[in-house]
């Protein structure tokens, strides 16, 4: 296996919802391919999409209320051709999944010790005594004091970190190639954070998984992602290294949400604020450019019909280009302030 | 979790007392008193008054009430002035006959009733939820006697499946006839019964099921690549099914209460019907005994309702 | 004298335990702090959760049964109810929360909301309540046609400032805003604080802002107090805390603040770690035999430390000669 080789190709997927009988686009067209030995991060706001990209690449939508196109390659098998019992044979396997609300994702009825040993009750062939030393070894793996108490506690028992470990190690116990992480750190506290991130790292690190980091939080972005893609309205506006997207960030919207972030030295300055409201599902424009309407200052004729993805570096491809010959003004962020 | 369990045994006993002392009271305020029928009419109002007196009747309250006490723990009621029996005996008779509805009519209300919420909760929506969705909305729309008159008329009138009144037929005479009577007899206000107790467990655990379907932990339990069978299994049934166990013990209370409509339109002669019988006869004995008895039933079926959810919910498990 | 003087202020809860249900023990959720909010300044509460913060802010509005120590406003001491009736101190005193669509009742429209203060404290006509009521909109940037609408027609930035729209219709001195922006996405967070800040510098108002978050304290705080287990840890102004701070559980606080420098980025992570290092090894030198906070030692006019006198100036000393060859 070739550790930089994609071994994810997501390929010009789509996933509309059902919504009063009609279907809505809440991603579209998204390419991205995910490397062994990476954490990918995927950023945007709520509503932008990146949690239903996570979701149809775990299958977990609903088919009778979701419509998805397109391909997910998977180490040569194409995901979304699978039937629901050949999907489970890569949930939980291959790919594993960890949740931002880690007191609600844990069955509160049942033992930490049950709840991950089920997932290798699926997928391993291990003895029910092989099972339990395996979860001990997961919970010291995630950092966990003292694993054998842990084991037989139930989630209302443990701290909101405890419980994210837990998750952690369930996601991580088949071993698998791909792990999504969905914000999750957001529910912790600043000091957990940074350990549950140093937890994941090491993880991937150790075997050699690739991980998919779902977050709104740039910050946990720019510690931790090797490689970033932006969202916006359903759509991947900006994608490149982190380096890249936080040194020399091309879109428009990129550089907004850097520039409405508090940082050291803009004390005394009002916060950038982008103009207007991200567009509801019902009323994505279907053509055209997504962000136009939030950056007046660049004439209508100027954008792309059907903006695309371009290169401007190696590796670093951003949605439409003719922002580049309209800088940001200074008049854009009065406009911005006085709203 | 004995502790809790023990804390919560111990709250009862005050509530017992209250319940005592309040029927007692609602004893004494009932018109007449207990010579009355007993004795001729036309006596010397004097020599009742000595009547009375030699009764402790003039007594504080408080001092009347020990003695009912005293007596109801030698299982002394009074004497029944309908029946001119001790009313401890003639509730017992009673309360094995409402013993053997009421159990029965449980059972089968879960039989029915634990099936299809699930099953209309795994297929929301669909046409079987749908079904069972108008099964429940029109049963709960009818008046529960509504309905058991309609059940008389039908199954036993028309079609004479089953006997209409009683609760075993006198020519039983070996052991297996009185037990093949008996149900004989309870099949039909059970059925009834149980009809009308499903409508509640069917909807709610209807609702949990599909909360328990939208939930965090099944959205993990799919991301752990379970079956949907063993989703089902494993995760939403045992954790709809906690509420509904819990449930278990109020329902007996409503199953009792019920049962005063089903014995008095099948005329089976149970607590129900003698509760009935009693107040048309003003029997007061037998309503104050009833009462305390239907009180004490009532709070033990809420007792029973707390304890099974400390045993089976971690969460209050834990001290 | 300062708007709000919070003297050895403890808030303890009760622990029932045993057969009888009795009160066992008690938990310090606010264990004797002390610290003074200036007019039309921000002070920053930052803690994480179960450091008191919330309970800190709560016994600030009167929401909290407090069970010693006070809170003067104008001289006195309203944590007793009386004296808020007779300082008409819940008037001058409101609260902003974290949860925009929560903390709004849903089946009021906008405008009942925003004038139920004006209702409770200042008798105006309708149409003078009214035009308050509209004046109110504008200063939070929500059209007229916002008056009839109910909370779910909002997004959660505009919620959030009708919460605050709510809370300056009284002409409050103060507004206790617990974690007003966390649950709101990086753009919406930054409309909602630039809108802060222009209230404040138009009407004067003084913000008690209790957040986890290092980056929007740092933003929006001329003081700050860093909250540890119901105690203060240290108290400074925002160069005091973010550029010399002096415990450790302060540093570790500030190291776990993720940085958007990518370069910098194993710098800051083998900084953190090291830090995190010392707060495991030498807890001991930071916190008494209890394991708890010491009470706080003043090194500057503004910066004090909850460390042993000796300890805490040692360590000022050290700061500042580090500066001094930087």
């Amino acid at each position: 296996m070739e550790p930089t080789a994609d071994f994810l190709n997501i390929k010009d997927v789509s996933t509309a919802f059902k919504i009063n009988g009609h279907y809505y686009d809440a991603i579209t067209h998204v390419n991205l391919q995910v490397h062994h030995d990476e954490i990918l991060a995927i950023v945007g706001e709520s509503g932008c999409g990146k949690t239903t990209l996570a979701t149809t690449i775990m299958g977990l939508q609903d088919p009778s209320e979701t419509k998805i196109t397109g391909e997910i390659d998977f180490e040569g098998t194409n995901l979304l051709a699978l039937n629901d019992d050949q999907y489970n044979q890569y949930r939980g396997a291959k790919i594993g999944m960890i949740f931002q609300d880690p007191l609600s994702a844990l069955n509160p009825l049942k033992r930490i010790e049950d709840q991950i040993s089920e997932v290798m009750t699926y997928h391993t062939t291990l003895t029910s005594d092989q099972k339990h030393q395996r979860v001990l070894d997961l919970l010291d793996q995630v950092g966990i004091v003292d694993p054998k108490r842990t084991a037989r506690q139930f989630p209302h028992e443990l701290s909101g970190g405890m419980r994210q470990r837990v998750i952690i190690a369930i996601a991580i116990a088949c071993k698998p190639d791909l792990i999504i992480a969905d914000e999750p750190t957001t529910a912790l506290d600043v000091t957990i954070q940074a350990q549950i991130l140093d937890v994941l790292r090491a993880i991937q690190q150790e075997n050699h998984a690739g991980i998919i980091l779902i977050t709104h939080d740039l910050g946990v972005v720019a510690e931790t992602a090797d490689r970033v893609a932006v969202m916006y309205a359903g759509q991947i506006v900006e994608e490149g290294s982190a380096q890249q997207i936080f040194d020399t960030p091309e879109h428009p919207y990129t550089r907004s949400l850097l520039r409405s972030m508090p940082q050291r030295g803009n004390e005394n300055d009002d916060l950038y604020v982008i103009r207007g409201n991200v567009p509801s599902l019902q009323k994505m424009p279907q053509s055209g450019d997504r962000f136009a309407p939030r950056i007046p200052w660049v004439p209508a004729s100027a954008h792309e019909a059907n903006p695309t993805m371009h290169q401007v570096a190696p590796g670093h491809l951003v949605r439409c280009t003719c922002y580049r010959n309209f800088a940001f003004p200074d008049q854009a962020l009065k406009e911005g302030r006085a709203q | 979790m004995w502790k809790t369990i023990l804390r919560r045994i111990l709250i009862m006993v005050p509530e017992v007392i209250i319940l005592s002392i309040l029927v007692f009271l609602l004893a004494k305020a009932m018109p007449g008193d207990p010579f009355t029928g007993s004795i001729n009419p036309k006596a010397d109002p004097a020599q009742l008054h000595h009547l009375m007196k030699l009764n402790g009747l003039y007594d504080p309250w408080y001092q009347q009430y020990w003695h009912w006490v005293v007596h109801l723990f030698h299982g002394n009621l009074g004497q029944s002035y309908q029946y001119q029996e001790p009313v401890t005996r003639l509730i017992a008779g009673r309360a094995t006959n409402t013993l053997w509805l009421t159990g029965f009519s449980m059972i089968l209300t879960y039989a029915l009733a634990l099936p299809m919420g699930v099953f209309a909760g795994r297929h929301e929506g669909k046409l079987p939820d749908t079904v069972i969705r108008v099964y429940t909305y029109v049963t709960y729309c009818i008046p529960f006697f509504v309905i058991l008159v309609l059940g008389i008329w039908i199954f036993g009138y028309v079609f004479g499946w089953f006997p209409t009144t009683g609760s075993i037929s006198t020519n039983a005479t070996t052991w297996l006839q009185t037990i093949g009577s008996r149900f004989y007899h309870i099949l039909l206000p059970a059925i009834l019964g149980a009809l009308f107790g499903t409508v509640n467990i069917v909807q709610y655990l209807r609702s949990e099921v599909i909360d328990a379907k939208r939930s965090d932990y099944v959205r993990t339990a799919r991301a752990k690549g379970v079956p949907r069978k063993d989703i089902y299994r494993h995760h939403i049934f045992r954790n709809s099914l906690l509420p509904i166990a819990a449930f278990a013990g109020y329902s007996i209370t409503g199953l009792l209460n019920g049962s005063i409509f089903t014995e008095t339109v099948f005329s089976y002669p149970g607590m129900g019907l003698l509760f009935v019988n009693s107040i048309s006869y003003r029997d007061y004995t037998v309503i104050t005994a009833l009462v305390l008895i239907y009180g004490i039933l009532n709070l033990l079926g809420t007792l029973l309702s707390d304890i099974i959810l400390t045993l089976v919910d971690p969460r209050i498990r834990i001290e | 004298m300062s708007l709000i003087t919070i003297q050895n202020l403890k808030v303890h809860y009760p622990i029932r335990s045993g057969f009888w249900n009795r009160v066992t023990d008690e938990v310090p959720a606010v264990d004797g702090i002390s610290f003074a909010i200036e007019a039309g300044e921000t002070y920053g509460l930052v803690g994480e959760s179960g450091s008191g913060k919330t309970t800190t802010g709560k016994s600030v509005v009167g929401l909290e049964k407090v069970t010693s120590g006070s809170i003067l406003y104008q001289g006195q001491d309203i944590t007793q109810k009386a004296n808020r009736r007779r300082l008409n101190y819940n008037r001058d005193v409101q609260m902003i929360f974290q949860d925009s669509l929560s903390s709004l009742n849903p089946r009021k429209r906008i405008e009942d909301i925003i004038a139920e203060p004006l209702r409770n404290f200042e008798h105006l006509s309708k149409e003078d309540e009214k035009l308050r009521v509209l004046q109110l909109l504008d200063i939070v940037g929500l059209d007229a046609d916002a008056l009839y609408k109910y909370p779910h027609q909002f997004s959660g930035g505009q919620r959030q400032r009708i919460g605050v729209a709510r809370a300056v219709a009284t002409n409050p001195k103060l507004i206790v805003a617990d974690e007003p922006v966390s649950a709101l996405d990086l753009s919406v967070q930054a409309q909602v604080l630039n809108f802060m800040k222009k209230i404040q510098r138009e009407f004067g108002i003084s913000y008690l802002f209790i957040s986890h978050d290092l980056g929007v304290v740092r933003h929006m705080c001329q003081n700050i107090a860093i909250m540890n287990r119901g105690r203060l840890v240290e108290i400074g102004t925002r160069d005091d805390i973010y550029n010399h701070p002096l415990h450790i559980y302060t540093k570790r606080l500030l190291a776990a603040i993720p940085e958007t420098n990518v370069a910098q980025r194993a710098a800051h992570r083998a900084s953190r770690l090291a830090v995190e290092r010392i707060y495991q090894e030498q807890r001991a030198k930071y916190y008494d035999d209890d394991g708890k906070a010491y009470p706080l030692v003043a090194v500057s006019p503004t910066h004090s430390v909850a460390l042993p006198a000796a300890l805490a100036h040692q360590l000022a000393q050290e700061e500042v000669q580090r500066e001094a060859q930087a």
